[in-house]
């Protein structure tokens, strides 16, 4: 299997804190992998080292065989946890802000996306919903034809409702030529459509295995065992 | 069919429950063309992976076929859906069973139970109280 992320070893402190201890993790293509854990367990500092946001830590990452930086970053769609859009851009400001910015960008899937949606192309996307603001954020991001989407907190602040929605958008626009990352605490709603969770705890990686499996060798769902996994932290 | 998975099961079993079900209810016509498994994924919103196992599990059981070029189908082998046709009512009432036992009751007062609630129900199999 052709692996879209590699990590080995990587190691991160700031200071006397270290925020990710070790991890190893790879990514295969054409899969969809929660990193999963609370607060402070070392999914954003990994997620900033794929994004060639850290320069000093140890280990190695590689995206499609590409260490971070700004030619891995070309490989890569990022969903931030806030908003990255200037919110004082109209909706179609923002088209053709990702058109300009990402060769690998589809406009008219966007487009349709949007018109799906109902979302005023000529209004502000400050003057949206924050549940309007973060669909338009989701579907410009999974309308690049990337190797690696990285979906931080894709349904942290959205409504059960908009949630659906939001799953469903990911699935639509999965490209199977690459993979998906999603950091999430909430697991329930996204769980079936992961196929590997990665638990991280404390900067350390406690489990990584195949969804199905844990189903089929536990007799219990993901966020059942993430709850038993993190009692005492969660 | 789609969502509502339970999470503490396989899903990818759980679909394979579902569609043989539909097969032989003939909500999946013999012969009939299932749709892609990006659609059916979508349907059911869940990782297309699990649902292309799922797939390929059936077809392993010969209640779907591949046609090379075409995509897949419902099996044309009446005899099977038949087969399956029986199965599933014995799988139904063998899950009912087991759960009013769970629940505390003994096996020989289903029967009563279930005549007295068919009793109480309408043509169109609603239940319309006492």
């Amino acid at each position: 299997m052709e692996k879209i992320l590699e990590i080995n070893g990587l190691h991160k402190n700031y200071g006397k804190t270290h925020a990710v201890k070790g991890i190893s993790l790879d990514v295969e293509k054409g899969k969809i992998v929660g990193l999963l854990g609370p607060n402070g367990s070392g999914k954003t500092t990994i997620i900033k080292t794929i994004m060639g946001l850290l320069s000093d830590y140890d280990g190695n990452v590689a995206i499609a065989g590409t260490t971070p930086g700004v030619a891995a970053n070309e490989n890569i769609s990022y969903l931030p946890d806030v908003s990255h859009i200037p919110n004082w851009f109209k909706v179609n400001q923002a088209i053709s802000f990702f058109a300009d910015f990402y060769k690998d960008f589809d406009a008219k899937r966007a487009e349709n996306m949007l018109d799906s949606m109902n979302i005023p192309r000529d209004k502000k996307i400050k003057a949206l919903s924050r549940g309007m603001q973060e669909k338009v954020q989701l579907s410009l991001v999974m309308s690049r034809r990337a190797k690696l989407y990285i979906l931080d907190e894709p349904i942290g602040a959205v409504d059960p409702a908009s949630r659906e929605f939001i799953i469903s958008t990911i699935l639509k626009n999965f490209n199977e030529e690459g993979a998906i990352l999603l950091s999430t605490h909430i697991i329930a709603d996204i769980e079936p459509i992961l196929d590997v969770a990665v638990f991280l705890k404390e900067g350390q990686i406690v489990l990584n295995d195949d969804v199905e499996k844990i189903r089929e060798e536990k007799g219990m769902s993901l966020d059942q065992l993430f709850r038993e996994v993190f009692k005492n932290v969660v | 069919m789609r969502g509502d998975f339970d999470n503490n099961q396989p899903i990818y079993q759980q679909i394979i429950d579902r569609m043989i079900a539909a097969i032989a209810k003939g909500d999946l016509a013999p012969g009939a063309k299932v749709a892609s498994v990006r659609d059916l994924a979508l349907q059911h919103n869940v990782n297309p992976n699990t649902m292309q196992k799922s797939l390929a599990k059936l077809e392993e059981m010969g209640y779907l076929y591949t046609e090379r070029t075409s995509g897949r189908y419902v099996t044309q082998n009446l005899a099977v859906v038949e087969q399956l046709a029986a199965r599933v009512p014995e799988k139904i009432i063998g899950d009912f069973v087991a759960q009013m036992i769970d629940f505390g009751m003994a096996a020989p007062d289903i029967p009563g139970r279930v005549s007295d609630y068919i009793e109480r129900m309408d043509y169109n199999g609603k239940n319309i109280g006492n």
